[in-house]
């Protein structure tokens, strides 16, 4: 069973997310903050998919992306953002996906994702 | 003693000698006595009678001398006969009379000289005032010579140059002028040959070197003896008065001329006499077409209305404002902002107006794309505000869904309820689109490709709505790097809203080219057109004039143009047909 972490500061999108991916069958951990995202992909390596806000306090989606991409750590992302931004700047997030949130979308693309994997 | 006593005497002396006489020779007695009495007395009646006789010519002639000595040359002795008393008469007539001549001659001599010494006085008293004239002058006067040689000059001709009145009487007059006006100064005398005074300008050099203007008004006083006069006037603080004067005038006319509003002055019946080359360029016209035309020539119909009535209001306060519509010579309209102000002369008379005209146009435009800018922040912000809630909303409604629910009834709801967060979705995702677009995913595109694209999307409803699409698209435009969905979402909505504005059928035609640094791409149509009142509103959000319309569409376009650094622009007559212009930098590469 794939192992995927979830990262928002807001509980009810958070929990959305959580119980639809359990639903479809994976097994989902869940980081209020980017801070906590970080600490917790440290911890355990099994993590087989990262999947977060980006505008957060503090650390934002695309920050947690850019820390692990400079950690050699290739473990797939996807990115939620309210708005399309600069994307020239960022690191390399497997895939950005525009809120609001579309859970079919989401779905597939972790599919996509983990069967490359 | 009386001479008829000395005579009388003299003969009664006679008498008694001559008496003793005749009795020593006669010897008788009684004769003796008789002579001694008789010959003297008769020697002296005749003696007194001689003497008589002498006396009387000699009285009248003392008489005549004392009238004489008082003055009386009028008096003449009557004429005695040839003896020497007459001759004595007539000697004295003749002196009276030489006396009478010679006191004459005296006195018109005396009164001559009386007569002398007045005139003198006076002619003195006149050299002292005509002296004083000319020393007094207010300007320097130099009389000189046919030769230029100086005679005379007063004291101010002295003060004005500096020299000493010795060193200015040796100089010739003409010296006086700095080199080359000395020239313009023959010219000058040349020119005005056989006229006997002429004024001119000229420069004259003090001692110290200074250089003075001058007026020089100059004058033939005496002819005969070729005597001239020259009365010259210090002009210097009145030419750098008037070099000023010209230089601040300078100055304004170029201030106005480059100024970028539009400026102009009336006279007092509001006849053009002075329009700025803003304000020619601007309307059109030449300058010797647009002076003397009435200021409401140059407005529409309705500001001229207006003028009149600001007219009365500006004479009465001085000063105006209003925003007036100009009408260009082709017929274009301008509005903007104009603020005409009254000209009193110094008894307070209105005598003219000035006005100056802003063409706020631009300002307007900066003001919309300010207000839109805070729109969008607002809409953006309530967007992502209600985005979270509703992905709650419509992802719990998706999880129930996956859920086995037996009541249909439900189901249909949920579904409902998953609809709805859609729609809701929908227009969050244009609001964020118009407010705060990406470039999002730009490639090299080829905008005729995307026009084509998009036209063949939409073709099928066209045709249906009895409207001709024409393309007229340039073959040698440049690659664009842009988000392709977005441009294609813009030319749909830019063809939606034209074939809207055509119900009952028409033609739009789409066409592309390259201007300069951009290309651009119009859609025109025949439809409704659009009133100046909506147009002014057209890229809210939430404008709309469609029964079933979002008001997001021009809203979204606009956005999206806006965040590839081009611009949209939608021209319209009502009644005639919209025409709305995309313009995209060609070296645009994103951001």
């Amino acid at each position: 069973m794939s192992r995927i972490l979830v990262v928002d500061d807001e509980e009810k999108i958070r929990h959305l997310l959580a119980t639809f991916l359990e639903k479809n069958g994976y097994e989902v951990i869940q980081s209020a903050n980017g801070e906590e995202a970080l600490e917790v992909l440290e911890k355990d390596a099994s993590i087989d998919l990262l999947i977060t806000d980006n505008r957060m306090p503090k650390l934002t989606g695309v920050d947690v992306a850019r820390k692990l991409r400079e950690e050699k750590n290739d473990i797939p992302i996807i990115v939620f953002s309210g708005s399309l931004g600069s994307w020239d700047e960022i690191p390399e997030i497997n895939v950005i996906l525009l809120k609001p949130i579309n859970l079919d979308e989401v779905l597939d693309n972790i599919k996509t994702l983990l069967q490359k994997k | 003693m009386k001479i008829v006593s000395k005579i009388t005497i003299s003969f009664f002396i006679t008498g008694i000698v001559l008496a003793e006489v005749i009795v020593l020779f006669s010897k008788s007695e009684y004769y003796n006595i008789m002579l001694y009495v008789s010959i003297p007395v008769i020697a002296g009646i005749i003696g007194y009678y001689i003497g008589l006789r002498l006396s009387e010519p000699i009285g009248r002639l003392q008489r005549a001398l004392s009238m004489v000595r008082s003055g009386n040359l009028e008096y003449k002795v009557g004429d005695r006969g040839e003896d020497e008393i007459g001759e004595m008469s007539k000697e004295f007539n003749r002196i009276v009379r030489d006396l009478k001549t010679a006191r004459t001659d005296l006195e018109n001599m005396d009164r001559e000289r009386v007569l002398h010494e007045k005139t003198t006085d006076e002619l003195k008293e006149k050299e002292r005032y005509y002296r004083q004239l000319f020393e007094y002058s207010n300007d320097a006067v130099f009389i000189y010579d046919l030769d230029g040689n100086i005679i005379d000059i007063n004291d101010k001709a002295t003060e004005m140059l500096g020299y000493s009145k010795e060193d200015l009487l040796k100089k010739p007059f003409l010296n006086l002028h700095i080199e080359g006006e000395l020239e313009r100064t023959k010219e000058a005398f040349k020119s005005e040959k056989g006229a006997y005074s002429i004024r001119f300008e000229s420069k004259f050099r003090r001692k110290d070197g200074e250089m003075i203007n001058v007026e020089i008004s100059s004058s033939v006083v005496d002819l005969k003896n070729g005597i001239m006069q020259a009365i010259v006037a210090n002009i210097t603080e009145r030419k750098r008065l008037e070099e000023a004067l010209k230089g601040s005038e300078e100055r304004f006319r170029s201030f106005m001329e480059n100024a970028s509003d539009l400026m102009y002055i009336t006279d007092k019946d509001g006849k053009l006499i002075y329009a700025n080359l803003a304000m020619i360029n601007t309307l059109g016209y030449y300058r010797e077409n647009i002076i003397e035309k009435h200021i409401t020539e140059l407005m529409d119909e309705k500001s001229q209305d207006e003028y009149a009535s600001k007219n009365q209001q500006m004479i009465a306060s001085g000063d105006v404002l209003f925003e007036p519509v100009w009408e260009t010579k082709d017929r274009r309209k301008m509005q903007g902002e104009l603020r005409v102000s009254a000209i009193y002369d110094d008894d307070g008379n209105f005598v003219g107006s000035r006005g100056i005209f802003r063409d706020i146009s631009e300002r307007k435009k900066i003001e919309e794309s300010q207000r839109l800018a805070q729109l969008g922040r607002l809409a953006s912000d309530m967007a992502h505000e209600v985005n979270n809630p509703l992905t709650v909303i419509s992802g719990r409604v998706q999880l129930f869904l996956m859920d086995d629910i037996k009541d249909k009834k439900d189901r249909e709801a949920l579904e409902i309820i998953m609809d709805q967060c859609t729609v809701a979705q929908d227009l969050i995702q244009r609001v964020l689109m118009f407010s705060r677009p990406g470039k999002g995913f730009t490639k090299e595109v080829d905008i005729n490709d995307s026009l084509e694209y998009v036209i063949s999307l939409v073709k099928n409803q066209f045709k249906q709505g009895n409207i001709k699409i024409e393309r007229e698209l340039s073959k040698k435009l440049p690659v664009l790097k842009v988000d392709e969905k977005q441009m294609q979402e813009v030319f749909m909505n830019l063809l939606r809203n034209a074939f809207d504005a055509m119900v009952e059928g028409g033609k739009i035609t789409v066409s592309s080219a390259q201007e300069d640094d951009r290309v651009r791409i119009d859609f025109t149509d025949t439809g409704s057109g659009i009133s100046p009142e909506d147009m002014k509103k057209i890229f809210d959000p939430f404008f709309t004039t469609k029964d079933n319309g979002t008001g997001l569409g021009l809203s979204v376009c606009y956005g999206i143009i806006k965040s590839h650094k081009g611009s949209l622009v939608y021209t319209s007559e009502p009644g005639k047909g919209t025409t709305a212009t995309v313009f995209l930098k060609t070296g645009y590469e994103g951001h």
